[in-house]
This record gives structure tokens, sequence and C-alpha cells, in this order.
């Protein structure tokens, strides 16, 4: 499939006395009237740029790709290692008190209410919010409160042990 | 006599979209550029561009005539059109590089130009975004497609040898359907010129673009001799 136009269609007649070159002169002087000499309107960039097709990723595409991928996998570490620390020092805890009384050095402070990752959780009350004194053995960092900085304490504290 | 300055650093013609025909080197030049447009490479776009637009442009020129002399906004349109189908052809992934891009470009200009004469008149300018349908035919380009890069090639030559003429031999030129038609008094009066300098002048004019055209022609690539006058 080449020609689609009609015969005869957009043929210009010109008389048939002029020579070969004068008729390209004429053609040429049509072409430069109608605006053939001029550029095109087309956004270089955002054409040569927008590849309607998946093509094989650069580097960074590959790198931003690789981000949430990333994201995930050490979410899902996180997540399983916290699961273990929890399920293992609720285990050892049970089984035997005394490790747990130095978790931050405060050998007075009723030991049973820390054996168990759920006690911690109930005296997890978040940065800036106080505790009481049957929570202070969960306040690693003796800042009065029980927040993330205690959690991530308490749990390298239990994956040591 | 007057310098013809259509040759200095017009030999390859890129100045008025032209390549040499069947020059081996412009030709692998070309595919780099194209295999370089595939990786989204707006530079090869550009250089493409500054090569082949006009060769483009006349060909929806020739093949839409009366609606380009119609509606000056046809012509940038449907060469827009031939632009992004032309990128969108060769970035397709299972597409294999053009075997001759000028009579590649030429179809697809011709295609679009068809596309838009068969389209009910709200939607003429509209993108089609039909990507088979302006790809269709371009790998086998007709003899039409032949004929018209002929006719574009010298027309485009030509074109830049009238650029390069002095602003007074312009404003002769421009008389030029008169003075074809062999109108003289017509086209003196326009001028305010005797009409004998007319024909005179004329004369030299057209002599002058014949020599820039012929040592334009491929048979004869050589640069001309160190201080030639046209």
């Amino acid at each position: 499939m080449g020609e689609r136009l009609p015969k005869g269609e957009n043929v210009v007649q010109q008389p048939s006395h002029l020579s070969e070159f004068e008729r390209l002169m004429l053609d040429a002087t049509a072409a430069e009237r109608a605006g053939v000499f001029s550029s095109t309107p087309v956004d270089v960039e955002s054409l040569a740029g927008e590849s309607l097709v998946a093509g094989p990723a650069r580097w960074y595409q590959q790198v931003l790709m690789g981000l949430p991928l990333a994201a995930c996998i050490a979410m899902f570490f996180g997540i399983a290692t916290l699961w273990q620390t929890g399920s293992g020092t609720s285990n050892g805890i049970m089984n035997g008190t005394a490790a747990v009384s130095t978790f931050n050095g405060a050998a007075d402070l009723p030991v049973e209410r820390c054996q168990t990752l759920d006690d911690f959780q109930s005296c997890f009350k978040g940065p800036g919010v106080l505790v009481d004194t049957e929570c202070r053995y969960a306040d690693f960092d003796s800042d009065g409160d029980v927040d993330l900085r205690d959690v991530g304490r308490f749990q390298s504290r239990n994956a040591i042990d | 006599m007057e310098r013809d300055e259509a040759d200095g650093g017009l030999e390859d013609g890129t100045e008025a979209g032209l390549r040499r025909p069947g020059g081996g080197e412009a030709q692998s030049d070309d595919l780099e550029l194209v295999q370089r447009l595939r990786d989204d490479d707006p530079d090869a776009l550009r250089v493409l561009m500054g090569r082949y637009d006009r060769l483009v442009r006349y060909a929806v020129f020739r093949t839409c005539r009366a609606e380009c002399t119609r509606d000056p906004a046809f012509l940038d349109s449907r060469a827009s059109e031939a632009w992004t189908g032309f990128v969108r052809s060769v970035q397709r992934p299972e597409s294999a590089p053009p075997a001759n891009l000028k009579t590649y470009l030429i179809q697809i200009a011709k295609n679009k130009c068809a596309d838009a004469l068969r389209r009910p008149e709200p939607a003429a300018f509209e993108q089609t975004g039909s990507l088979g349908d302006e790809l269709s035919g371009v790998e086998a380009p007709t003899t039409a497609s032949v004929e018209l890069l002929i006719q574009a090639e010298e027309v485009l030559a030509l074109q830049v040898c009238i650029e390069r003429l002095s602003a007074s031999d312009k404003r002769i030129y421009s008389q030029v359907e008169h003075l074809v038609a062999g109108r003289w008094k017509a086209a003196a009066q326009a001028l305010r010129m005797p009409e004998s300098t007319l024909r005179s002048r004329w004369s030299a004019i057209v002599a002058r673009l014949r020599a820039c055209l012929a040592r334009k022609k491929p048979k004869n690539l050589a640069p001309p001799p160190e201080g030639s006058d046209s």
C-alpha cells in the first residue's frame, strides 16, 4: 500500500511551454510560499524521550524500581525478626527471669511485670507520655516515657539474649 | 561577478534537508542516528530533523498541495504527525531500521496526508494515533515515492541556490511567475525597473541558478574551484 490518493488529485497544471528548469523554479516558489522551507513545530525533547513501548530500563530506572523492592524485603525481615524476638524472648523470659531484671538495671522493679512482650506492649504509650513506676522497667533510656526508642532497645537486648 | 556561496558548507546538503543519494557514509550515519533515536536520544532526532524536515514537508506539500495552499496550518500539522509517526515506528522494539530513510520518511508523510484527506472535517487536525496505519507501506517504498524523492532533491537544492541569491536578485526572482510566463511588462512594472534591464538580469539569475544546481547534483559533488563564479 503506497499510493492512497486518487490519481489526478493535487496535480497542478503548468503551462506546457515551460522548460523543466522553469517548472522547477515555479515548484520551488510554490513550496516556499506554502511554508515548506520553514521548520516543523515539534517538541523534540518530549517526542524523542517518550518511548511508547517498554524498552530496556536504564540504570537509574532500575535503581528506582529496586528501592521499593528493597524496602519490602527489609520490612519482611524486620517483621520476621520481631516475631522471632517476641516469641523467643517470651519463652526465654518465662523460663528464667534473672536476665530481665537487668534490662535497665532496675533490679528493684517487679520483674514479673516485664517477662513478656505483651507486658512491654502494655507499657508502650508513645513519646512524651509519662509512665508510672510499674512501667519504669520498660523505660530503657530513662526519659520518662516508653516509646519506639525503648522498643528498639528492648528488641536488641532480647535478640542478643 | 558574484561568488556563489551555496557550495560553501552545503556540499552534503544538510541545510537543505538533502543527503547525497546512495552515499554509503551518509546512510550509515543515518542508521546510527536512528539507533540513537531508538534509545530516546533527542539530539539524534534534532539532527535527523535538521537533515530531512524539508524533505518531509515537501512530501506533504506535493501530496496535499491544494490543502497546503488553502490552509497554512495543514502543512505543519501533517509534518508534525509524520515526525511523530516516524519516532514511534523506529522506537518499536520489533521494527527493523529503515533500509532507505528518505523514502521511509516520504512514505510516512504521504500516508499522513492521505489519512488527513480521508478524515471528516472536524477531526482533520487531530492526531490519529493509528500506529499500524501510518506504517503500512513504508517498508516497500513505491516508485512514486522514489520519484517524489528525486523531485524533492532537485527542488530543495534549487531552494538553497535561491536563498543564496543577493537581495536585489531575490527581489527580481519574486516575480518568477511573470518572468517564466514571459510577462515582462508586468514584472518590470512591479519591480519599477526598465524591461531591458530586467530581461538581462533575469537571464543572469537563471544562469546562476542553473550553474548552482548543476554543482549540487550527485554526479558532480566535488567542491567548485577556488574563486569560481556562479
